[in-house]
């Protein structure tokens, strides 16, 4: 059962050093995920499962190694042998200092999986142990304004507005619905990612809580944390049902 | 060791290496801003860059990056008219196109076009055999797939050098075999093109073992972001650090430059070809009168 979720960006950028001298500019985005993740870890989690997109969906374990080598910066985090996705080595990162605090696991999800089959996955991951949490990397548009890397596409910041509501508001419902054909036209990087939380929280009542939405290089980022209140399940019907009919 | 090349028997001496003068018309593009989208501004930019020691001009029709849409026909009105203006003041100038389109190349090598820059490495794969039909010469280019017109995004490389080395190696020899006179291609890495800072200056770092394909290298390093990213300054401020990348480029075996700044990139190779022992001194009275 899912007791808490954290939603994170995943750029090369947010590793300091990076960006050389303009790390600072992503100071304030890197003090609230270390937010979102004490709040995650407050949840007492016994597992936690680290979730991001990538070319394929697959099941890394935990003896992993995430490296920026192939965007030229080289620096690695772990030294195991399962070589994690660009998604998953920011998770692996943002996981150093808490590493002794829970079992983790890393998942990649594919970017093109559908509604229901990220949605399926949640659901698979939430069962994964008594008490799991789910630290979720996903970013919003690249299309945002004539200086963002995929150029403007008008309907980008409307796109990371809903998104940014859906994760304030514990929305699965947005979530689910999202649609696979627009966010790959915005170059949204998050779609299956969020998708794959909703699975996992459908049967919960998430109470959302977003701590930052920015975009300084033309690319939406969001951190979330979501809670659970109370303790008792919840059917997830509707929202599977509108990600299997999204998928048809 | 540089070698010969001749574009549609216009040949060019290695001595030093090449500069190739950048004209664009365009209103749009990143450095020079329209400045020479008129007719005869463009016109006026090429007299000035063969004045100040170009051997190659390569003519633009549409800006590299994102932005306003060009079709073929206007990327055409643009560039080909203004090849045969070119053609006719400079009879034995090579006149480059940068186009990534077949319908373009065909235009201009009809008005005496000599190289085909093919900057968006092979998007429009009819282009390289307009280059063989009308044997001219022909750039082959490393995007790592990027879409003409489009910005990296989170692009990544097990190994940048090894990619571009392939990449440009097997265009090369595909544009030899079907025709494309092998003394008349170029490659290059093509930087910031499907690539960060770091991926750019990691193939300046290896210009030898780009230039130990045997192929002549042509390098477009000119004012571009990597530049501006190094040394973290605007675009007004990145001339010397072009210059710095292209003395090294050159001391390690770099054919050809395309440039913004054709006099001071000149002297440059000049200097460094001087410091290599590749050319003579222009002069040498100093302590010998």
């Amino acid at each position: 059962m899912l007791v808490a979720a954290g939603v994170f960006p995943h750029p090369p950028v947010l590793v300091p050093g990076v960006a050389g001298q303009r790390s600072a500019d992503l100071d304030g985005t890197r003090a609230n995920c270390e937010l979102a993740l004490n709040r995650l870890f407050d949840a007492d989690p016994e597992l936690v499962v680290v979730l991001g997109g990538d070319d394929r969906t697959a099941c890394h374990g935990s003896d992993v190694t995430g490296t920026l080598a192939p965007y030229g910066q080289a620096t690695t985090f772990g030294d195991g042998s399962a070589r994690l996705p660009l998604s998953l080595t920011i998770g692996r990162w943002l996981l150093e200092s808490h590493l002794d605090r829970a079992a983790c696991e890393f998942h990649s999800v594919a970017w093109n999986a559908t509604p229901a089959e990220c949605f399926r996955l949640g659901e698979r991951i939430a069962d994964r142990a008594t008490q799991v949490a789910l630290l979720v990397l996903g970013d919003g548009s690249a299309c945002r304004t004539e200086r963002s890397p995929g150029f403007l596409e008008p309907d980008a910041i409307a796109y990371d507005d809903h998104i940014a509501e859906a994760l304030r508001g514990g929305d699965t419902t947005a979530l689910a619905a999202l649609r696979p054909e627009t966010a790959e036209r915005l170059l949204v990087a998050g779609r299956p990612a969020w998708q794959v939380l909703a699975g996992a929280a459908s049967e919960r009542s998430p109470v959302g809580e977003l701590l930052d939405y920015s975009a300084p290089y033309g690319v939406g980022y969001f951190v979330a944390s979501w809670r659970f209140a109370g303790s008792s399940p919840r059917s997830g019907r509707a929202e599977r049902d509108r990600a299997e009919a999204l998928t048809e | 060791m540089r070698t010969t090349v001749r574009f549609r028997g216009r040949e060019l001496g290695t001595q030093r290496p090449l500069v190739m003068a950048i004209v664009n018309r365009t209103p749009d593009s990143f450095y020079d801003r329209g400045r020479t989208f008129e007719f005869d501004a463009a016109l006026s930019a090429v007299d000035e860059a063969v004045a100040d020691g170009a051997d190659i001009v390569d003519v633009g029709g549409v800006k590299a990056g994102p932005g306003s849409v060009v079709g073929v026909d206007e990327e055409i009105e643009r560039t080909a008219p203004f090849v045969t203006e070119v053609r006719r003041n400079f009879p034995d100038l090579v006149i480059s196109v940068d186009t990534w389109r077949h319908e373009v190349g065909r235009a201009v090598c009809v008005q005496g076009a000599d190289l085909l820059n093919d900057t968006w490495a092979g998007a429009d794969p009819k282009l390289v055999e307009v280059a063989a039909e009308f044997q001219a010469g022909y750039v082959c280019s490393h995007t790592g797939g990027a879409a003409p017109r489009t910005r990296p995004h989170r692009v990544r490389y097990e190994d940048v050098v090894r990619s571009v080395v392939d990449e440009t190696t097997r265009q090369a020899e595909h544009a030899a075999e079907i025709g494309v006179p092998t003394d008349g291609i170029l490659i290059d890495p093509t930087h910031d093109f499907g690539k960060n800072t770091r991926h750019s200056l990691a193939l300046l770092r290896h210009t030898d073992q780009l230039v130990a394909t045997g192929w002549p290298v042509l390098m477009a390093l000119s004012n571009k972001d990597f530049v501006g990213e190094t040394l973290g300054t605007e675009l007004s401020e990145r001339v010397t650090g072009t210059l710095a990348a292209t003395a090294l480029a050159a001391r390690d075996g770099a054919t050809a430059f395309r440039v913004h700044e054709v006099r001071q990139t000149r002297q440059v190779l000049d200097m460094v070809a001087g410091i290599t022992g590749e050319r003579e001194p222009a002069s040498t009275v100093r302590g010998l009168a």
